[in-house]
């Protein structure tokens, strides 16, 4: 017989040695059965891991038997002392649990008052570390597919899902928005925001492809190339499909859009998201194989191009949790759109892994200047490094004369490169509410 | 009101008795004349009862207590303890309890929601007493020494320390009891505070040999001028509202 203790316990023990460094709702998945108790056992893990730090410290003040604490069952002793001193207590758990921490409550409390004292703690809540307590919440966006509903339509779905429409205000935080409330971007059209904890797994608005699920950010490339409908266009590396569907929603739904990757299994994903969007032929190769001088591709007068990059910029929703404050502030930003994540795999940023990242972003991009009838090129990173960003601006534009950055890209936006260069876009989570992104857009230089 | 005594020609009177919210424990002298000085200032308001523990006059290093309970420890014979309940409230508990540290008004200070406790005390013991004077259990030295309940005394409204408690560790102990303290002497400049001097949250006794400066700064941290039985103020309260209504 199992508790809802000892199954946290189990995913706990599976997050903290996080091998395959999978999301934290992943991992919840793989161990708990059936959906009602794993909503349970994620709020749990989530509000053990958040107190975590000071658990761990009340654990190891109150001297209890450390054999017991230290050994297979710490997770458990985190788990229950959780429940003892933040949670709701644990009417529900047998009495053989009870046994393991009941005999030492005296002692905790009297441990947790000590370090409240010790950290001038006011609330439990200030017990939580800096990094966690202060971790950037993004809010969810949702992009509503033109190509075969309406904004109006989405709105009205929504309202009868209890949501009600705001006003957007200047400098209101994003992170912090009130449950069930809608907003309109105010930059990006037919783009709504929707709170942090928005649930729609299960909603028909998505699994029809009625809303996609895309970041803020990541819906700027498609935004800012602004192709016009019935041209053709190119999304270079375009797996798992959001952007090759924004494209296809700003075209109308006309024209034609090639949309490459080289990943088998991820453009499965891709001809399934957009697979009524009509017009978009998905082909598995590498952008790089395709011929620019193909008869095929002749009339292609735009690319997206979104290559592989370090996804600095981004992680995955409560990845701060499983960080230790230790382990320093960098990740500590925390990000929304799991595919994205995923695309990048770990976050494994060596220097030498950003270098080789910046190299093959160069001749990607090289590779799309050679198309005789493309006119606009626009390149965009998920990163913060400046290598693979700026960088990779810098070298491509020493190094071929046809195209240059255009002026004047999406002029709302204030945010611009780093170093004094004006015509590029950053986004930084902290204050735009979106994950870390980098949008340049290149045009050919006229001919006069 | 702080009222000076001695036991028998001694200034430890917090050796020979212990004084609550509740209740007063008084130990068997030659004389009754400690036992007056209490009764005339205690006995319209709560028992005050003569008892040994253990057969000996040293109830108060051997017994812990406060509004709600009282812990004597296991030499403490049948006859004592029934003689105990018999006299003390109703709503009072009383708990013999196995401790190796036997002497537990040395090892144990306490108001009615606090205690320190040495450091070294049993697992089992700790939750007792946490289970039975209903107070929060906090494992601390005083000025460095273990012996809590000989070097500082306090009530529920503030708390007098050993003179060498340095000032972060009277924050800290002033933080986890949530009351103001001081550090200070008793007896002309002794440093054992529990030794001479027994309070509750209206009035003081301390040893002959205090000084008349010493006796002002206990009135002034235990907030002892004006100030009456709770119970009294309550009920005084009571009427007034009623009278106001």
């Amino acid at each position: 017989m199992s508790s809802i203790h000892t199954t946290v316990a189990r995913a706990l023990d599976q997050c903290l040695s996080n091998t395959k460094n999978l999301s934290l709702r992943r991992i919840v998945e793989n161990t708990v059965e059936g959906e009602k108790e794993r909503k349970a056992v994620f709020a749990i893990v989530c509000q053990v891991l958040k107190y975590r730090e000071p658990i761990t410290t009340i654990i190891a003040n109150s001297d209890m038997n450390q054999s017991a604490s230290k050994g297979k069952k710490a997770s458990l002793y985190l788990v229950l002392v959780y429940e003892l001193l933040f949670g709701k207590g644990f009417k529900s758990a047998p009495s053989s649990l009870r046994a393991l921490v009941m005999p030492h409550k005296t002692r905790f409390t009297a441990e947790l008052a000590k370090l409240k004292i010790k950290k001038r703690a006011i609330k439990d809540e200030d017990l939580v570390p800096d990094h966690i307590r202060n971790a950037v919440v993004l809010p969810r966006y949702a992009r509503v597919n033109t190509n075969i509903t309406s904004i109006e339509k989405v709105l009205e779905a929504l309202g009868k899902m209890g949501y009600v429409l705001g006003d957007y205000v200047e400098g209101l935080h994003l992170g912090k928005m009130k449950p069930k409330t809608v907003l309109h971007d105010p930059h990006i059209p037919n783009l709504l925001i929707l709170p942090p904890n928005s649930d729609f797994h299960n909603s028909d608005l998505l699994l029809k492809g009625h809303i996609i699920l895309q970041d803020k950010a990541s819906c700027f490339p498609a935004f800012i190339l602004n192709p016009s409908p019935n041209s053709t266009v190119i999304d270079a590396c375009a797996a798992p499909g959001n952007k090759t569907s924004h494209l296809s929603m700003l075209m109308n739904n006309t024209g034609t859009i090639h949309a490459f990757d080289k990943d088998p299994l991820r453009l499965q994903t891709l001809i399934r998201l957009t697979g009524r969007a009509g017009y978009i032929k998905a082909k598995r190769t590498s952008f790089l194989d395709i011929d620019p001088k193909d008869k095929t591709y002749a009339e292609v007068s735009a690319i997206l191009l979104d290559p592989s990059c370090s996804g600095s910029g981004i992680t995955r929703r409560l990845d701060h949790l499983l960080v230790q404050s230790a382990a320093g502030k960098e990740s500590s930003t925390v990000v929304v759109e799991e595919d994205e994540a995923d695309e990048n795999g770990g976050i494994i940023n060596s220097e030498a892994r950003i270098k080789a990242l910046a190299d093959f972003q160069v001749e990607v991009l090289m590779h799309a200047f050679k198309f005789k009838k493309v006119n606009r090129v626009v390149y965009s990173t998920c990163s913060k490094h400046r290598l693979e960003n700026e960088g990779v601006v810098e070298a491509v534009l020493s190094a071929q004369s046809e195209f240059q950055l255009a002026k004047n890209v999406f002029p709302e936006w204030g945010r611009r490169g780093v170093d004094g260069m004006k015509e590029v876009i950053r986004t930084l989570p902290e204050e735009d509410h979106c994950i870390g992104f980098f949008v340049a857009l290149f045009e050919r230089k006229s001919k006069a | 009101m702080a009222v000076r005594t001695a036991f028998e020609n001694s200034n430890d009177i917090g050796v020979f008795s212990k004084l609550t919210n509740s209740y007063c424990l008084v130990a068997i002298g030659g004389s009754e004349n400690f036992y007056s000085v209490f009764e005339s200032e205690l006995a319209d308001v709560i028992p005050v009862i003569h008892t040994s523990i253990a057969g000996t006059r040293i109830l108060g290093s051997l017994t812990a207590g406060n509004k709600r309970g009282l812990l004597v420890p296991n030499t403490t014979s049948d006859q004592e303890l029934q003689h105990l309940r018999n006299s003390l409230p109703d709503a009072v508990r009383i708990q013999r309890i196995e401790e190796r540290l036997s002497a537990l008004g040395n090892v144990v200070a306490c108001n009615d929601y606090v205690a320190l406790v040495h450091p070294d005390i049993d697992r089992d013991t700790e939750e007792i007493i946490a289970d039975v004077l209903g107070v929060e259990v906090f494992r601390q030295t005083v000025a460095e020494n273990v012996l809590v309940g000989s070097f500082c005394r306090f009530s529920n409204q503030g708390g007098l320390v050993h003179p060498k408690t340095s000032i972060q560790d009277q924050d800290e102990l002033s933080s986890l009891l949530q009351i103001p303290l001081v550090a200070g002497t008793v007896n002309r400049g002794s440093d054992m505070i529990g030794g001479g001097l027994v309070v509750n949250d209206w009035c003081a006794f301390a040893g002959l040999d205090t000084t008349s400066t010493e006796i002002s700064v206990i009135e002034s941290i235990f907030k002892l001028q004006n100030a009456q039985p709770t119970s009294l103020v309550g009920g005084m309260r009571d009427q007034l509202i009623d009278s106001f209504v």
